[in-house]
């Protein structure tokens, strides 16, 4: 069979008669210490969040209550003139958002076709985790969270907890490994616009994904 | 991958003289190579401990290749428990039947492809154009080398080669309608042509920057999103993968994501972060319905075991040794006449392909080693193309008249007494060639040298002829100064 | 300024000394680089010998891939040098293989591989040994002109040799020290890179040539004469009014002259 014949032909250079039952021992695993062992309080990690995105254009809105989240989603929909909305089929974030909604023409993953979404202005989601670092979301999709809603429209709002902002992309990353058999087949890591300097180095914003990338970070909920 | 000018099989030597002609080539590699280098610098500070990070890197892509086996057999059994299947390729032409394989079963008809110099190794564009079947290049650099019907010049910028107005005049004959040379109207437009490509497609093809051995999962790196789309739209997922790009787990894949994106753009993550694990989920409504995953070895094992060679495979392809080589920086990438350019792809051709076709490539390097020092992970590149040069040697594949060339430098370097002799016979030989004290004569044995610059003479009298005088002068002075310091003439201070 | 010769002789009652590894591009090139830096060294209070038995480092046929020629004439320098204590180049190439490759080409044989561990831990470029052996930074010169400096591969990355002679020609009275813009690209030298991909080499020296014409510099100075002798050979073919120097001519001329004020 090829995958043996394969296996074993790696093996064989390596010195050994087949591939080995248990597994290498190793000395060293992931990151230095001196980058694990950092610590920063939520404030300090949400600042870090927010200077990080809005350095790559990305931008961040904080606020500390449902009814402030309402009123800056509300103020990011009408300053883009926006009037299609696509959004997670997901229970908790439409019942933050949908008192904002229903002036707008929404469709819903799972609900709408897929194919509603190619036409959509702005597309709403939840996200997993930030990552301080780097200003990155952390999405998980499968079931009501589609890929295609933070992917196909110009722009991308998401709506995160303050609390869910880790330090570093290892521990998001520590997450998927603690649930190995659970991951979702689809985890996306999105920091900022998409972009391409391919034409003379020249840095374009939207090529392919979202062209702006707005999180409104909720303190205290 | 013309190796052919005029129908001529060519060198290294020959195809970097019409590059050395391009000025906008030369202009063009030296601008973008130079803003890379600085924005590497500044995104590595700003990081801090870059050594320690690099010896993590280093570690961890040593640590799976040296456990290949165990990594490769895990990581596989991954996929196929998340849905995916999976098939094991061993040179290049195998890969691309696989591919097509997979495509006649699916009827397919049109295939969008996210950049990946593995399906450039395999050649795949070109065989599915044969058979009739649409393949799109969405990644923006990689469209515009296809649409100029070239190879990429750069492992992370394809079309590092081209300018605005060439790129503005391949959009207009690909349908673009009063296009201006402003980046933004030129991505526009390729942004509207790929979106019903994508949107329409069969099939998408990806490469793979990480397999996650521990999960199975596929990793890209891209800063588009076109991989997003590529790997989620069509029903069908294809990503071709070099046998070695694994890592044991994602406590690993913080390093790389550390790494990769800085040391080859200067970003501190790329933009988008993809792990793809298997196939769509029951209940998922979008993300592809089929996954294979294609395993290819092309010449890749034969370095496991290779106390030297070994390291070759922990490349992250990254790039960073292309933007700091001095000779890329002169030729190019499509002097090199293989998929991979630069330091890494004069190790890489040659490694890949055994044979005549790429053995020239090591010797395009002047060893300087900034490549080495450039690299995430470490790999000693330059030591790496010395060591190409001595298999070649081993192999008895030099020219005699460098073989003889060297028979007499053994004969010479080895004995002080017949080097001097050598040296006589070359002070009276010079003579001939030499003008205003060099030579410039552009004929002979360093007609290399000499025709870009004087070559010197052969000093009349060599330091091992001085020596002696030297030697007692200094004696005699210490003598001397050895007397009361008032009779001491010009004494310092 | 007192010397080092000064300072030790009093101090311990006898002098360092040292063995001259001159390189076989100097011994048969440039002959007055060895000798400004045995009079340097001299002038420091250092004691030079040069063993005679040395020609070559080898490094011409180890890059070329030739490794059993390249050990021919390595064997001559762990002879020549078997008694030094130390051994001081004016090349960070030359030095650099000795340091980087000496151990792995003798790895076969129990008693070369003793002698290269041992060589490679007492050899030094000359700005090495000057800055980090002796100590000395300021060896009271005197260089009235505007000068660039070249750092070459070999000795800044294989050797580190990076800082040490900045060192030494920010302390030369008179100096004006211009800094080299892409400085630590290569020249084009590489050996016989220059003569096989003449070529390509060419236009990595032409370039490394433009940027000195860019500083305005009346001196280029450099520590290997390899990559000298390239930079050199091209400002010569384009007619440029650069005078190329070796680090211990620089210094030596600069010692006379401070002297003489």
């Amino acid at each position: 069979m090829k995958r043996t014949e394969f296996l074993t032909r790696v093996s064989a250079r390596l010195g050994r008669n087949g591939v080995p039952g248990d597994s290498p021992a190793r000395d060293v695993v992931g990151v230095p210490e001196f980058w694990s062992q950092r610590e920063l309080s939520e404030r300090e990690r949400v600042d870090r969040f927010r200077d990080n995105l809005v350095n790559l254009g990305g931008e961040v809105h904080l606020v500390s209550s449902v009814d402030e989240l309402r009123d800056a989603l509300s103020e990011v929909l009408g300053s883009l003139r926006i009037m299609r909305v696509g959004i997670w089929n997901d229970r908790e974030l439409q019942e933050l958002v949908n008192p904002v909604l229903e002036s707008y023409e929404v469709s819903t993953w799972g609900i709408e076709p897929a194919s509603a979404f190619v036409d959509m202005d702005l597309g709403i989601t939840g996200a997993q985790f930030g990552v301080a670092d780097t200003g990155t979301l952390v999405l998980s999709c499968g079931g009501g969270r589609g890929r295609s809603v933070h992917l196909l429209p110009p722009v991308h709002l998401a709506v995160l907890r303050a609390s869910q902002i880790k330090t570093r992309l290892g521990e998001a990353l520590q997450e998927l490994s603690s649930h190995l058999t659970e991951i979702d087949s689809y985890v996306h890591f999105v920091t900022g616009p998409s972009r391409s300097s391919d034409i003379e180095n020249d840095q374009s914003i939207g090529v392919h994904g979202p062209a702006a990338e707005i999180v409104i970070v909720v303190e205290n909920l | 991958m013309t190796t052919e000018i005029d129908g001529k099989q060519t060198g290294v030597l020959d195809r970097s003289r019409l590059a050395l002609q391009d000025d906008f080539l030369r202009a063009a590699v030296r601008f973008t190579a130079d803003r890379l280098r600085g924005k590497k610098r500044i995104a590595t500070e700003s990081l801090g401990n870059w050594e320690t990070w690099r010896e993590r890197g280093m570690q961890i892509r040593s640590h799976t290749v040296a456990n290949l086996d165990y990594y490769l057999a895990q990581f596989t059994e991954n996929v196929e428990a998340a849905g995916g299947h999976v098939h094991f390729a061993d040179d290049a032409a195998e890969a691309a039947q696989t591919v097509m394989n997979i495509l006649m079963e699916k009827q397919a008809r049109s295939v969008v492809k996210s950049k990946s110099m593995v399906s450039e190794e395999i050649g795949i564009n070109h065989l599915l154009e044969e058979h009739g079947i649409e393949v799109v290049e969405t990644d923006l650099g990689e469209y515009i080398v296809q649409l100029a019907r070239e190879t990429p010049s750069h492992i992370i910028i394809p079309a590092i080669h081209k300018n605005r107005r060439q790129i503005k005049d391949l959009f207009t004959e690909a349908g673009g309608e009063n296009l201006t040379t402003d980046t933004k109207t030129l991505t526009a437009f390729a942004r509207n042509t790929m979106r019903n490509k994508f949107l329409r497609a069969d099939v998408g093809i990806t490469g793979c920057n990480f397999g996650i051995a521990e999960s199975g999962s596929v990793v890209l790196f891209t800063n588009e999103g076109n991989a997003d789309m590529v790997t989620n739209l069509p029903k069908t997922h294809i990503v071709l993968m070099g046998m070695e790009r694994l890592l044991p787990a994602f406590a690993d894949l913080e390093v790389m994501a550390n790494l990769l994106p800085r040391a080859a753009t200067g970003q501190s993550i790329t933009t988008y972060m993809s792990v793809i694990t298997g196939n769509r989920r029951r209940g998922d409504i979008d993300g592809a319905q089929e996954m294979h995953l294609i395993v290819l070895d092309n010449g890749r094992s034969r370095q496991i075991g290779d106390a030297k060679m070994q390291s070759v495979l922990n490349c992250i392809r990254c790039g960073a040794c292309l933007n700091v080589c001095p000779v890329y920086r002169q030729i190019g990438g499509h002097a090199y006449g293989s998929v991979y350019p630069g330091p890494i792809g004069a190790v890489l051709s040659p490694v890949l392909n055994e044979g005549e076709k790429y053995a020239d490539l090591p010797y395009a390097s002047s060893l300087c080693g900034a490549c080495s020092e450039a690299c995430p992970v470490k790999i000693p590149l330059h030591d790496l193309l010395v060591h190409l040069r001595q298999r070649h040697v081993e192999h008895g594949h030099t020219k005699t008249m460098e073989r003889l060339a060297f028979r007499g430098f053994k004969v010479a370097f080895s004995r002080p007494n017949r080097l001097n002799l050598a040296i006589k016979m070359a002070r009276l030989g010079q003579k001939a060639l030499v003008r205003n004290g060099h030579i410039e004569s552009t004929l002979g044995p360093l007609k290399g040298w000499t025709a870009g610059r004087d070559a010197p003479t052969v000093a009349k009298q060599s330091f091992h002829d001085r020596w002696r005088t030297l030697q007692s002068e200094l004696q005699t002075q210490h003598n001397h100064a050895l007397e009361p310091k008032a009779e001491r003439g010009g004494d310092v201070e | 300024m007192e010397s080092y010769r000064d300072e030790h002789e009093h101090e311990e009652g006898h002098m360092m000394k040292v063995s001259l590894f001159v390189t076989c591009l100097v011994d048969n090139l440039y002959p007055q680089v060895g000798e400004a830096m045995v009079r340097l060294l001299d002038h420091l209070g250092v004691e030079v010998d040069f063993p005679q038995a040395q020609t070559c480092c080898g490094q011409p046929a180890f890059n070329s891939g030739y490794v059993d020629e390249a050990r021919a004439s390595a064997k001559t320098l762990l002879d020549a040098f078997e008694d030094a204590n130390y051994v001081i180049s004016p090349s960070g190439s030359c030095t650099g293989m000795v340091h980087h490759y000496y151990e792995e080409m003798f790895a076969d044989d129990p008693k070369r591989v003793r002698q290269a561990v041992d060589l490679a831990d007492k050899s030094y470029e000359f700005s090495q040994f000057l800055v980090n052996v002796l100590g000395v930074t300021d060896i009271g010169a005197f260089f009235p002109y505007s000068v660039t400096y070249h750092p070459s591969c070999h000795g800044s990355r294989l050797l580190g040799v990076k800082d040490e002679p900045l060192q030494l020609l920010r302390n030369v009275r008179g100096l004006e020290l211009i800094d080299l813009p892409y400085d630590t690209d290569c020249c084009g030298f590489g050996g016989t890179f220059a003569v096989k991909m003449g070529d390509i080499s060419t236009a990595m020296v032409t370039e490394k040539v433009s940027h000195v014409r860019e500083t305005g510099a009346r001196v280029l100075v450099g520590v290997d004469m390899g990559c000298l002798m390239n930079i050199g050979g091209r400002i010569s073919r384009e007619g440029e009014q650069v005078r190329v120097m070796h680090l211990a001519e620089l210094l030596y001329e600069g010692v006379q002259a401070g002297v003489s004020d």
